[in-house]
């Protein structure tokens, strides 16, 4: 067709990146969220987006792929790699902060 | 590595206990200027220890400077590893500490990044957060180096400290005053030396806050001439107290910096960034007490002063300070005794990662030794020993020191009784004022002993004086406690309950362990008759109740075991609230009998600090947990279902219009392409909707099959299931037959599948070659769209033929080789009754009819 392959998107990477270095950060330590809502709001919004990222992903390479081509990364870390470790990161960090929030919601009733 | 500070080094030591050192330099060179004992950790006006937590704050520069003398950033690696060895050693320590970390940056002005109130309890967990907001918060990107501002800063949030805690400022810096307007280089006075040194100045604040500071100075590669380096060398001086600062002995600032001052901290100099880590990772030993015996070693030479007798040095650490070549441990070192014997440094200290620990063997170290062997530059240092412990006991007219506790193996063989004069080794002092400097206290010959009988307070404390002669190695001695026969040993400062953080909850059975205090009654010749006070009078109702505390359930522990009393507290929540407790100043009260059968009293301080969280139900909140996280999943995907149906630009089935028309497409020798439908040629066809065949479109949002009139499935597409989402979000079916699809915008090249774009689009299917014929195929045209498109359907379908037909054709015609040579009947195809290949899906059985044509003319 005469036109150059497309090259993993790096916008989407670099946010899914983003996405999980605010979902760690707001963690533990000195950023860390500490009201059981902000706790499940961190969580769900980490979730939720991380799945809506790595899907835009996924259309990108495959509409790519048919129209133009596509060209992935040369070596081991190819992007679709890093968009799976990424996106497994920012699910575990996700369910965490969730869970995190649900500890400060459900607090025991002792006898 | 051009380090003149390194021999101030010697004597940088803060720490967890108080301690008192005099730098090597002043041992081994007797004609410069000795430095007073640095003090760590110690109140300056009672001389008492600092036994809360560590308050470390970083006061870090934030200078455009930095671009030019650490242009890689390799001192946020290094803060980093400051961070990690501190906690790592400190909490690993036998007396652990908290470490609270706050930070503040600085250049034309200073701001408290990690405020002092907001301070960081450093913890295994948050180590590399902390770092990365050092990092993020010096980038070194801002105008002036005001130091002012930065110690103003610095000692107003140090102000706000619990007054218990050991306060450390460690002030890192690569360049020289410069605040806003510019100044010069001088030799005396000036703003920052009178905000310094003048009385009621930084320095004096100082020592009444009893700070500690240890300024890390990066000497600049190239001065500006807007920077006073002079006055800053001068005030880093006169706020440390250290005589020994900038490579002078003794250092000469000007005024008004040249008032004496108690020595709180050392000026620590490097030619560059790299060596601070170094610095960094000497500062646990630091902190921990070590005193320097061999720092840093010169010329490739390892020799240290001579040492105590083994059995005072509990430890020793090992740091390289060059850059390169081996990092040295006991086994690459030889210890020397005062007769010339030679032994390998292993046989006697033995541990991992530069601290290690005395083996029983060391008793055999006489007083005198040293540590010897060869290697790049390195600091040794040693660690005095703890928890030494004797009794003075009378055996008829005679009074004795006798070991005792858990330590006593390291005075076994030792002699204990001193003369007056104090001319052999080990000076003994024993009461409350014993020093070794002074030489204060009882004495231990028989008249010390009998006197220290007598006045002795019930909890005595002492020295031993364990330095040989001409070398100060632990100038204070080796405290020793000390009890009268007839009492027991207390092996303990308090007994204390810790907890808290915003992770911390309320245990399940609601119940909290303190500290255990030993107190050994063997060869005492007491017994234990009881604990006195019970918990409730410890903690009376107003205060059990604020602190979530059910008297009822809690006790004050005592377990019995061979003559060894275990003194705790367990505590019972009352409830399952947020827990918020300190209580500090109680002494729990236990009696024992004496030799003579009288019942006496010990007190021990207790405190109690919590802040718990209530305990969740963690089993409700997994569940939870997971029930989320399924729902937001499946929400996510279908979403992203519907996001890929909307990239697939598919139509519903309903409002689509599918008509297809049989052509025969000719190639002549000149390489025109003729194509023509229904007997008509492109160009001129005109369509009467009536005689088109039309097709049977099936389908939803997700799914699309075009059909024809009998059932044969010419064009299927279809989303995948979810599960198949992440993976291929475009896995269609497609027809196996060469194709082209028009506009070229949203097709893919001819060879490969059938792109999902699929509405107002003509494709086109080649149905293999005319019987016997190499320059004529036929080929099946579908225009697809949406119905009632503008113009009417029949109009908009006409114009897309002709606009797209030939084009498409033509395009089509190049993938294929026209020249192959027709051999086979099944490839054969007419003109009539084109029947496409069939693909792998069967009929939907809900087929939408679209009434079609009788016949095809």
């Amino acid at each position: 067709m005469g036109t150059r392959p497309s090259r993993p998107n790096r916008v989407l990477i670099a946010a899914l990146a983003a996405l999980v270095a605010f979902g760690a950060v707001t963690f533990r330590g000195p950023l860390a969220v500490g009201s059981k809502y902000a706790d499940l709001f961190v969580g769900v919004a980490v979730l939720f987006a991380s799945v809506l990222l790595y899907g835009s992903y996924r259309i990108k390479v495959s509409y790519a792929r048919r129209v133009r081509g596509f060209r992935e990364w040369s070596g081991f870390l190819t992007s679709h790699r890093l968009m799976q470790l990424l996106l497994a990161a920012s699910l575990v960090l996700g369910a965490w902060h969730i869970y995190d929030g649900c500890l400060k919601i459900f607090v025991k009733v002792f006898e | 590595m051009k380090f003149l500070s390194r021999v101030a080094i010697a004597a940088l030591l803060f720490g967890v206990f108080p301690l008192e050192a005099v730098t090597t330099s002043a041992a081994q060179n007797p004609g410069q200027a000795i430095d007073a004992p640095l003090q760590v950790c110690i109140d300056q006006i009672n001389k008492k220890p600092l036994t809360g937590d560590i308050e470390l704050m970083l006061v870090m520069d934030n200078s455009l400077s930095l671009k030019t003398n650490d242009p890689d950033g390799k001192r946020f690696s290094q803060v980093r590893t400051l961070l990690k060895s501190v906690h790592d050693r400190i909490s690993k320590s036998r007396k652990p500490r908290a470490i609270r970390f706050s930070l503040i940056t600085f250049a034309n002005r200073a701001i408290a990044e990690i405020p002092l109130a907001e301070a960081v309890v450093l913890n295994a967990e948050n180590l590399n957060l902390v770092g990365d907001e050092v990092e993020s918060a010096a980038p070194g990107n801002q105008q002036n180096t005001d130091y002012v501002a930065a110690l103003q800063k610095a000692l107003e949030e140090m102000k706000n400290a619990p007054s218990q805690n050991c306060r450390v400022i460690v002030w890192f810096t690569d360049g020289a005053y410069w605040p806003s307007g510019g100044a010069k280089n001088s030799t005396e006075g000036g703003d920052l030396r009178e905000a310094v040194c003048e009385s009621g100045g930084f320095s004096e604040t100082l020592r009444k806050l009893n700070i500690n500071i240890f300024p890390l100075y990066i000497e600049p590669k190239t001065p500006d001439e807007k920077e006073d380096p002079t006055a800053s060398r001068d005030v880093m001086a006169h706020l440390t107290g250290d005589q020994n600062a900038f490579e002078k002995n003794p250092y000469q600032p000007g005024a008004p910096c040249r008032t004496e001052q108690s020595h709180v901290g050392e000026v620590l100099t490097a030619s560059n960034v790299n060596q601070l880590g170094q610095f960094f990772a000497d500062l646990p030993n630091i902190i921990e007490g070590g005193v320097p015996v061999a720092c840093p070693t010169k010329e490739g030479q390892v020799e240290s002063k001579p040492l105590p007798a083994g059995r005072y040095v509990a430890q020793i650490s090992i740091v390289k300070y060059a850059a390169t070549g081996k990092e040295l441990s006991p086994g690459d070192l030889v210890a020397r005794q005062l007769d010339g014997s030679e032994q390998s440094l292993s046989d006697y200290y033995f541990g991992e990662n530069g601290r290690y620990e005395a083996t029983d063997k060391a008793l055999e170290l006489e007083s005198g030794w040293i540590i010897k062997g060869s290697g790049e530059e390195h600091c040794i240092r040693a660690f005095v020993r703890e928890g030494l412990a004797v009794q003075i006991r009378k055996f008829g007219n005679t009074t004795e020191l006798i070991p005792f506790g858990s330590s006593k193996k390291w005075l076994v063989g030792e002699d204990l009784l001193s003369p007056r004069n104090d001319s052999v080794l080990p000076i003994v002092r024993i009461g409350a004022n014993a020093s070794c400097e002074s030489r204060q206290g009882f004495t231990t010959d028989v008249d010390g002993l009998n006197s220290a009988f007598e006045k002795l307070s019930s909890r005595g404390e002492g020295v031993i004086c364990v330095d040989p002669p001409d070398s100060q190695v632990f100038p204070k001695g080796v405290s020793i406690n000390v009890a009268r026969e007839g009492e027991p040993l207390i092996d303990c400062d308090a007994i204390s309950i810790r907890r808290g953080g915003a992770k911390e909850y309320v245990r399940g059975d609601r119940t909290e362990q303190s500290t255990t205090c030993e107190i050994d009654f063997s060869g005492s010749g007491t017994k234990f008759a009881g604990v006195v006070t019970s918990f409730g009078e410890l903690f009376r109702g107003d205060e059990a109740r604020e602190c979530n505390i059910d008297i009822q359930k809690s006790v004050i522990n005592a377990d019995s075991k061979d003559e060894v009393v275990l003194l705790s507290l367990t505590l019972v929540l009352g409830g399952n609230l947020a827990t918020k407790c300190n209580i500090s100043g109680k002494e729990v009260i236990f009696n024992y009998q004496d030799p003579n059968g009288k019942t006496q009293s010990e007190r021990i301080k207790t405190s109690i600090i919590l802040d718990l969280q209530p305990e969740p139900n963690r089993l409700k909140a997994l569940i939870a947990t997971f029930v989320t996280v399924l729902v937001l999943l499946c929400l996510a995907l279908a979403v992203l279902r519907r996001m890929t149906v909307r990239a697939a630009a598919l139509t519903p089935a309903s409002k689509l219009l599918a008509v297809r028309f049989a052509a025969q497409a000719s190639h002549s020798v000149d390489g025109r392409v003729t194509v023509v439908v229904e007997n008509r040629l492109l160009k001129d066809v005109q369509l009467n909707m009536e005689r088109v065949e039309r097709a049977r479109v099936d389908g939803s949002d997700s799914k699309l099959v075009v059909k024809d009139q009998s059932d044969e499935i010419i064009i299927c597409r279809e989303l995948p299931p979810l599960r198949l989402m992440l993976r291929e979000p475009w896995a269609w079916l497609d027809d196996v037959r060469p194709y082209v699809v028009h506009p070229m915008g949203r097709h893919a090249p001819a060879n490969q599948n059938l792109t999902a774009p699929f509405r107002d689009a003509i494709v086109g299917l080649d149905d293999g070659p005319v019987k016997d014929s190499k320059n004529e195929r036929l080929i099946s045209i579908w225009v697809i769209h949406n119905k009632g498109a503008s113009g009417g359907d029949q109009i908009a379908i006409e114009e897309n033929l002709k606009e797209n037909g030939q084009a498409l054709v033509e395009e089509l015609l190049d993938h294929i080789k026209m020249d192959e040579e027709v051999t086979s009947e099944s490839n054969v195809k007419e003109l009539t009754g084109v029947k496409p290949p069939k693909i792998g899906d069967g009929p939907s059985k809900d087929l939408e009819e679209i009434p079609l044509p009788p016949t095809w003319e």
